[in-house]
């Protein structure tokens, strides 16, 4: 896979970020989001304990949308190291079936010497068009 | 009836009109004439405020409305009367322990078959890993990566006396300061930064605020994490 950086002049503000489908969500990505990434708590693997924790079946962990909306940024900049921060607000729970449509938009620039800061809405909806995750990115790109 | 309207009609109104007509609802329920209507009206206003307050935390509000006629119901039933309701869920102790660091933990080591599940479990390439930026030939770990890698020095070693259970997370902030590689030795050390309640319509839950610093081998920051959990 090869990818091209993005350079700042290029950007525009109100522009999207074309977005990705990740999904249908499977319990086997949860699975798997738990051995890759270390997080057993059974909310995201074990419909029983979900059930019982009062949750609608297992749900996917807010991290794992976090790092799939850092990917998509990275991807789009062309570059893992450009997206400095971000920050992500878990508001509606994915269950398996879901399919998770990522997004984002620029609502600001800043320039430096080097080129500037990108400042992205970023975001998850399900197929039904529900927000499932909002949040705010800063990218750092080159002239 | 009542519930199933809401339910299916409230979601994504405005939320002073959610708020105006679930309290409707409710009197509707009991009867505007009955000795309990202005109680619990009063109760309902009480419960539209603490949504709000709950609201600016960006909590799951698909599961508040749906459980926000909990407490009109529940004062029906006369559970808000139990005195053991009213407790809160947090003691002093847990409030002493803000400021607390735990940690740095256990360093663990980045290695490639963990950098590949973890990419396959977001459904990315690994190439994606290995053709960014890895200008010295070394495979770059994914954003995020040492989240929960780190098994020790993270947000589950503070274990402050609560009687919340159950737990789910609310928010995350990261900041990515520099690469991680293959190779890398990870440790983690996190403060408690804050620790609060609020009454939302399921009931109490408690807030914890951790912030996590995440070094490599070199003591160098990687990573920093601010994570938003949530005890009820």
């Amino acid at each position: 896979m090869r990818v091209v950086k993005r350079n700042f002049e290029s950007v525009k503000v109100g522009s999207e970020i074309p977005s990705e489908q990740k999904g249908p969500i499977t319990t086997k990505h949860m699975v798997r989001w738990a051995a890759g990434s270390g997080d057993f708590n059974p909310i995201h693997y074990d419909k029983d304990f979900a059930l019982r924790e009062g949750l609608p079946s297992v749900i996917m962990a807010g991290p794992m949308k976090a790092a799939m909306l850092a990917h998509f940024l990275c991807r789009w900049a062309g570059s893992l190291g450009s997206v400095r921060s971000m920050d992500c607000r878990y508001r509606g729970m994915d269950v398996p079936g879901n399919t998770l449509i990522i997004g984002g938009k620029v609502t600001e620039k800043i320039a430096n010497s080097k080129g500037g800061w990108v400042v992205c809405e970023i975001w998850t909806e399900n197929q039904n068009g529900e927000v499932t995750t909002t949040g705010t990115a800063r990218v750092l790109l080159e002239s | 009836m009542c519930a199933k309207y809401v339910l299916g009609d409230l979601r994504n109104a405005p939320k002073e009109t959610r708020a105006f007509l679930e309290a409707f609802a409710a009197l509707i329920f009991v009867g505007r004439h009955s000795p309990l209507a202005s109680a619990l009206y009063s109760r309902c206003r009480l419960d539209c405020t603490t949504q709000s307050m709950v609201d600016d935390h960006e909590y799951d509000s698909s599961v508040l409305y749906r459980c926000k006629l909990s407490v009109p119901f529940s004062i029906l039933v006369g559970r808000h009367a139990n005195p053991m309701n009213k407790q809160s869920l947090m003691s002093e102790d847990a409030r002493e322990m803000i400021g607390l660091v735990v940690g740095p933990g256990e360093s663990f080591n980045v290695d490639r078959e963990l950098v590949i599940r973890f990419a396959e479990s977001i459904e990315e390439d690994v190439a994606l890993f290995e053709d960014l930026e890895s200008s010295d030939g070394r495979v770059l770990a994914p954003l995020t990566f040492p989240l929960y890698n780190c098994t020790t020095g993270i947000d589950r070693d503070f274990d402050p006396p609560l009687k919340a259970p159950r737990r789910i997370r609310g928010a995350d902030e990261f900041q990515f300061v520099t690469a991680i590689h293959q190779g890398d030795s990870i440790k983690a050390t996190t403060q408690l930064v804050d620790i609060y309640e609020r009454v939302g319509a399921t009931g109490k839950m408690v807030f914890l605020v951790t912030e996590t610093t995440y070094t490599n081998q070199r003591d160098e920051t990687v990573m920093v994490n601010r994570a938003t959990v949530i005890r009820r």
